[in-house]
Formats: structure tokens, sequence, C-alpha cells
């Protein structure tokens, strides 16, 4: 169990410093000018979060960290839904960060983790095969073969973290981005974040750590999950508070829309979804903390509520903005298809409700 | 097929609990008292959403009595233990899981308080024991057939006539109304002012004469509603509660302190219970139910729903806790809850539709035919047509939506 050194006071101090970045230093041109750059991430941002103690902060004290959990994390990941930032913090910190740190020797995490914490390494986590991956030994060195998909921010990554097989075990690997036969296939999801197609063909690794992984990969990605269903939250937040103003300002028949009752329902229908998963958002994020042994049945359970929320609350905002809610012009859009690319992000709805099922089955 | 409480995802309070050992051992306290108390003919007929008579009513409730957990959300001084609603959250929760009846909240979490909050010390006195032991059942006198969602506009009048209020009117939808032995009423005393100004809160015995109580048979054929008729009541004067004029005000402290518990979340639990059970039952599908991906995922996300649910309910009641009060928020407890229960229903409906939605003999006059139904499956399709209510009592699900329209949402 992870020690914090985060009590009720420090969380909140914690919130608002996060709250005033996004506010200051993160507007929706900034968004819009990172999502339209070769980078698709913002350089000078990037550095600012690592200051601001971003990137240390889930990695333990005694590792130089902050040691906060799934719980802090999700401060950090609302801001970045509300800021629609494109940082990779998901796949660097969250993700990469909590296996290293869960798998590697001390020599690979005192050589990594800094790097991470300071922002100066992007390491993205290519988990999902295409086609088997495979990794096998010759003379001293690890040779990675196989095709991987879905690897967040794999598109701008200096390093990849590869899951592979060894012996029918999964193994960790790091692969330098650039490494001679690495092929990267990079596109953008519908929000802006990059994401990679990756094929290696003999591409050389350093193996990280030396046992089975498996475990620690599901439980970095059930933290990836919270993480991101947090990052719903800031993005309904953002959109109910955008439709609510906009509704009550909005004048139509010589009156404000948000006057009329239909509007209204649908107001408080949207309002009781982002609720409802900021509530079971929190909840992961305790089961997480509290290293429960079926946390990722309350995970599965958030995701599934956050992508049903996400589809109610950006429809929803559309509706009631009418024509202007369409344009490009307005945020509105962008947080909607945020949502529409969180869903679409380490599972979907079935997946999850298959993931549930099959937990309410062994417990 | 002999209906067990199967064990259900507890995870969320087993997480709540981890860091409270108080609500720890008073969930052990009442799993106990359930395991040891609850009479197994009366579990059986919740399980199995059947009927029960008055007398399985009463006597859970004085078991509960007995316990000193039936108001133990009552300060001491009123004979409960002062606790708090995370606390009444908790053992509400706990007995609907293990198939307790419905805790009927008239007494115990309406009028009770109302009487101890607002009430003289003779009123304490007098009525408070009798709700704590479960020897009194109470009625709610508040809908009208012209003031249901628009309660303000109710027309049963109160005048009063020496030590006396003499009562004229209608009350419908009055649960269990037939088993009361007293009522509170909602009746106006003056017109001069907003309608919700002119109106009184009254306690009237049910044996007074003038008061007639028709039964109203509802869609699952059972009889849980009725029409009181009042006429010519003659209620003692020391009936009122706080001052004349004030009802709407008692009223709705009510209606606040009851929202934060609305959300039914054992019983939810305690229904998926049974939906496992029809999904298991190779009777109604070959293979079972619990063998089809759709199937498994449309439980799946009300297993969901739920886990939603119940983070929300200690999301709410925390910030009570913590002293800020969640105001109109608390509507979507009911708004949530209610609507879920519904859906967990309408799942055990189309599971049943599979063999037909055919009558159980027991509920035809002559008994006749066979039951086509799985064990359960009768008490499932009533207890879908029941819930209907659920979205409708206690303020609409509309009423409940402009509620939080206007006071959360500022429109």
């Amino acid at each position: 169990m992870t020690t914090s050194i985060f009590d009720a006071d420090a969380r909140a101090a914690f919130a608002n410093s996060v709250d005033r970045f996004v506010t200051q230093r993160y507007d929706f041109d900034t968004h819009r000018r990172i999502a339209a750059s070769a980078d698709g991430y913002g350089r000078p941002q990037w550095a600012e979060m690592a200051e601001m103690g971003w990137n240390c902060l889930p990695i333990p004290v005694d590792q130089g960290g902050l040691g906060g959990g799934a719980v802090e994390t999700a401060i950090i990941m609302e801001a970045m839904g509300r800021g629609l930032m494109l940082e990779p913090y998901i796949a660097t910190t969250i993700l990469c960060g909590g296996l290293i740190t869960a798998c590697a020797s001390n020599a690979q995490k005192e050589a990594l983790l800094p790097a991470i914490a300071a922002a100066k390494t992007i390491i993205a986590l290519a988990y999902q095969n295409t086609t088997p991956v495979l990794a096998t030994q010759s003379d001293d060195s690890w040779i990675v073969n196989g095709g991987k998909t879905l690897v967040l921010h794999g598109d701008c990554a200096d390093r990849l973290l590869v899951t592979a097989s060894v012996d029918g075990i999964t193994a960790l690997f790091m692969i330098a981005a650039d490494a001679p036969g690495v092929t990267r296939q990079c596109y953008r999801l519908i929000d802006g974040k990059g994401i990679a197609e990756i094929s290696f063909i003999d591409a050389i690794a350093e193996r990280i750590g030396d046992s089975d992984t498996a475990t620690a990969v599901g439980n970095v990605i059930n933290r990836a999950i919270a993480a991101t269903c947090a990052e719903a939250v800031g993005a309904m937040a953002a959109l109910n508070e955008q439709t609510l103003t906009f509704a009550k300002t909005r004048q139509q028949f010589g009156m404000a829309i948000g006057s009329f009752q239909a509007l209204q329902h649908r107001m408080v229908d949207m309002t009781i979804a982002e609720q409802e998963v900021r509530a079971i958002t929190k909840a992961a994020a305790d089961a997480l903390d509290a290293g429960h042994p079926t946390a990722g049945y309350v995970v599965s359970a958030a995701k599934v509520r956050a992508c049903r929320a996400g589809r109610l609350v950006g429809e929803g905002a559309i509706q009631i903005h009418g024509g202007i809610g369409m344009t490009s012009e307005l945020p509105i859009g962008a947080w909607f298809k945020r949502l529409l690319a969180i869903d679409s992000l380490f599972g979907d709805v079935d997946f999850h409700l298959d993931r549930i099922a099959a937990v309410g089955e062994s417990a | 097929m002999q209906p067990e409480t199967p064990p259900l995802s507890t995870i969320l309070l087993d997480l709540k609990c981890a860091g409270d050992p108080v609500l720890q051992a008073l969930r052990e306290e009442v799993r106990a008292l359930c395991r040891d108390w609850l009479p197994e003919d009366i579990r059986r007929k919740v399980v199995l959403n059947q009927h029960l008579d008055k007398d399985d009513h009463v006597r859970w409730h004085r078991i509960l009595g007995d316990a000193g957990m039936l108001v133990a959300h009552w300060p001491e001084v009123c004979g409960g233990r002062g606790w708090s609603r995370l606390q009444r959250w908790v053992f509400e929760n706990e007995v609907y899981r293990a198939g307790s009846p419905w805790l009927v909240p008239f007494g115990i979490t309406y009028v009770g308080p109302i009487i101890y909050t607002f009430g003289t010390e003779a009123q304490k006195v007098r009525w408070l024991p009798d709700i704590a032991q479960a020897k009194s059942w109470w009625a709610q006198g508040y809908s009208e057939p012209n003031a249901g969602s628009d309660l303000a506009s109710i027309r049963t009048r109160a005048v009063r006539d020496g030590d006396h209020y003499i009562v004229n009117g209608q009350k419908t939808w009055t649960t269990m109304a037939q088993w009361a032995d007293m009522m509170f009423v909602l009746a106006r005393t003056d017109d001069s002012g907003p309608p919700q100004h002119g109106i009184s809160f009254l306690l009237v015995d049910m044996s007074a004469p003038g008061i007639t109580v028709r039964p109203i048979g509802t869609i699952d054929g059972e009889h849980h509603i009725n029409e009181i008729f009042l006429d010519e009541v003659r209620v003692p004067a020391e009936n009122l509660v706080g001052v004349e004029g004030g009802g709407w005000t008692y009223a709705k402290f009510l209606l606040g302190n009851e929202r934060l518990l609305a959300a039914e979340v054992g019983k939810a639990q305690r229904l998926m219970a049974q939906l496992d059970m029809f999904m298991g039952d190779t009777s109604i599908a070959t293979p079972s139910l619990s063998q089809d991906t759709s199937w498994r995922r449309r439980r799946a996300e009300l297993e969901s729903r739920i886990l939603a649910l119940e983070s929300l309910s200690y999301d709410l009641l925390g910030q009570a806790e913590a002293g800020q009060d969640p105001g109109a928020l608390a509507s979507l407890l009911k708004i949530v809850g209610s609507e879920l229960i519904q859906a967990i229903t309408g799942t055990l409906l189309d599971i049943l539709a599979k063999r037909g939605l055919s009558i159980a003999p027991d509920r035809l006059e002559d008994g006749s035919g066979k039951d086509r139904l799985p064990e359960g499956g009768s008490g499932a399709i009533a207890e879908y047509l029941y819930d209907r209510a659920a979205t409708i009592y206690g303020g609409s699900s509309e009423i409940q939506r402009n509620i939080m329209a206007k006071a959360a949402l500022g429109l």
C-alpha cells in the first residue's frame, strides 16, 4: 500500500494549483493549437506539469515521488478533461511509471523514474497485440517480434514499454522508439490525442524486471481506467456548466430557453449522470488505493457508467446549444469528442460489462 | 428451489466500513440480528415477493423494536440511539439485503421525528413509545383526489370548535391505512394566504366516528392503498402538532430528512439475487440465460448502476454528515433509486415473459390451472407492477426534476 503525503488540506491545495494551471495556461485556443501541431502535445506544458509535481505524483515517496494514489491522480485527470489537455500523462506517468515502479530492478528504477518525474522522457505502453508478440534471448540481449495496436501516445514516445511472451509468461521490455526494427503508424484519436500501431521486427529490447508481470499490467490498466473516468468527469462537468450558462442566457420566444421544462429535465439528467460517474469513480479510486482484490470490478462499473454518461451529457449539450453547439468554434464538440475517445480506450462498454459478469461469477 | 440470501457484492460497504470500526460493528450487529431473528416464513415471503399480512410486519417490527434498532436513528432522549443518517442507511440496507420486509416508515421515520422535533412534551410521551415498539400503526394522510403532485392545494378542512378540530374531507392513496391506528393529516385551517400557509398537521385516531376507509385495488392484484373519507371527525386540539398553519413546513422537513435515505440499494441487491435465480433456471431457458452474453451484459449493466447509486448515496450522506446540506441534490437519489428498481423488476419481467406472463392459480378466484412460472415468478410480476408507483409517490420523478432544476441548477 502506498504511503501518501496527502491529507485533506494538502489534497485541496493541490487541487487548487491544478485548477489554476488549467484555467490560466490551457484554454481552448491552446488546446486547438497543440492538437494541430506535429508533436500532438505541448512541450512547455508537459515541462510545467513536471515542475508542478504532477509527473512524480504517483511515484512512491522512497523513489523520490509524492506517493499519491488514484484519488490524487483523479484530481489531475479531472482537470485534464476539463482543459482538454493532450499531454501523455496516462501513458507515461500512470501506466509506464506504475509498471516500472512495480516491476523494474532498482537500477532500472533509478534510471527511469527521475526521467519520468522530470518529463525528460515520454514512454508509451504497448500492451494490445495485433499479432503475437514474442521475446527471445540471443547472446546477452533480448529480441522482440510482433505487432501492437492502440498504443496511446505511441506517436510521440521516445521509449516503448512492450508486453511480450517469454516461456508462456507476460514479460516487459523497454524498446527505444527509434530503434531498428520498430515501425510506427501514427494517427490521432477523435479528440486529438496521439496513438500508434507498432510492429517490431527483431527489435533489440531491455527486459524490465525478471518475473511475470501480467498482474502488474492489469493493475496499472485499472488505474488508467479510473484515471480516464476522472478525465470524463472533468469533460462532463465542463459541458454541464457551459450548457447551463447557455440555457440561462439564450433567449427564444422572449425568454431564456432554460425556463422550458423539457430542457430543464434534460439538464437535470445530465447533472445526475455527471454526479453518478463522479461518485463511482471516487469509489473505484478508493478501492484501488485500498488494494482491494476485486477493485477491477468497481473500475469496470465506473467505465461503463462513464461511457453511458458521456454520450448522454455530450449529446445533450449539443442539442441544448442548438446549431452553435455543432460548430468547432465552441469547445462543446471538443469535450464531446474527448468523451467519445475515452469510450474507445481501455475497453468499451461491452468489454467492461463482460468483465463485471466474469468477476461476479468468480466472487 | 429454496430461496437463499445469496452472496452479493458488498465491496463498497466493505471499503466504507474498513476505516470505520463503529460502522463495521453496527453492520455486524444488524447482520447477526437478521440471521438470528428474522423469521424464516417472513423472509421467504419477502424474497419471493409474496403477500405479507399485518402480523408479518408487526412481528418483525417488534423484533427490531426490542433490539433497539427500529428507531435507533432517533435521539437518545426520545428512545433512540442517536444514529447518524449513514448509520441508518447501513442498517436499512443490511436488513433489506437480508430479506427484511419494507420498514414501514410512517411512524418511525415520518411522524416520529416530526413529533420529537415540533411536538409538545405531552405528545412525545403519548405517541413516541408506541411507535418505537411498533405498538401503533400510522398512516400518512397527505394526497387528495385533487392534490397529488400539487400537494399544497389540499382541501380537507379542519375547523376549530372549542377544544377540538372538526375535520371534513377526503384523503387518497393512503398506504396500509386499513391496518392503521393513527393517521397524520395535512388539513387546511386557513384560506386567506398563499396555499402553503394555511395548512396544519393533525394526529387523527382512525377509530374516531366519521372515518371511512375504502380499499383501492392496485394493478398487482393487492390491497396496498385506500381512500379515506373524513366526515365531521372530531380531533382533540391537543393533537395539533406545532403551530396552526405550520404543517407545510413540517411536511417539507420530513421530505428533506427522508430523501437522503430514498435509494433502496439493499432492495435492489435482493432483487438482483432473484434475477440470478431466474437467469440460472433451465426451466426458463436451456442453456440458462446466465450462459448468454446479451443477458449477462444486461445484468452487468444493472450491477454498474447499483454500484453508482451506492457510491452516490455515500457521497451525499457524507456531505450531510459533514454538516453541508446536499439540498436538492438529494432529489437525485430518489430519481435514480426508483428508476433503478424499475429497471431491475422490468428485467425480471422480461425473463418471465419467456414462459408467458401467466397468472398464478392463487390469484384466480377458483384457483384453477397450474402455475407455469418458476417459484417467485408471480411475486416478481406483482413487484414489477407495484413498483410503477416508485416514480410516482413521495414526489414524482418529474417533480423531483423540477426541484433539482430550480434549486440545484438555478433554472
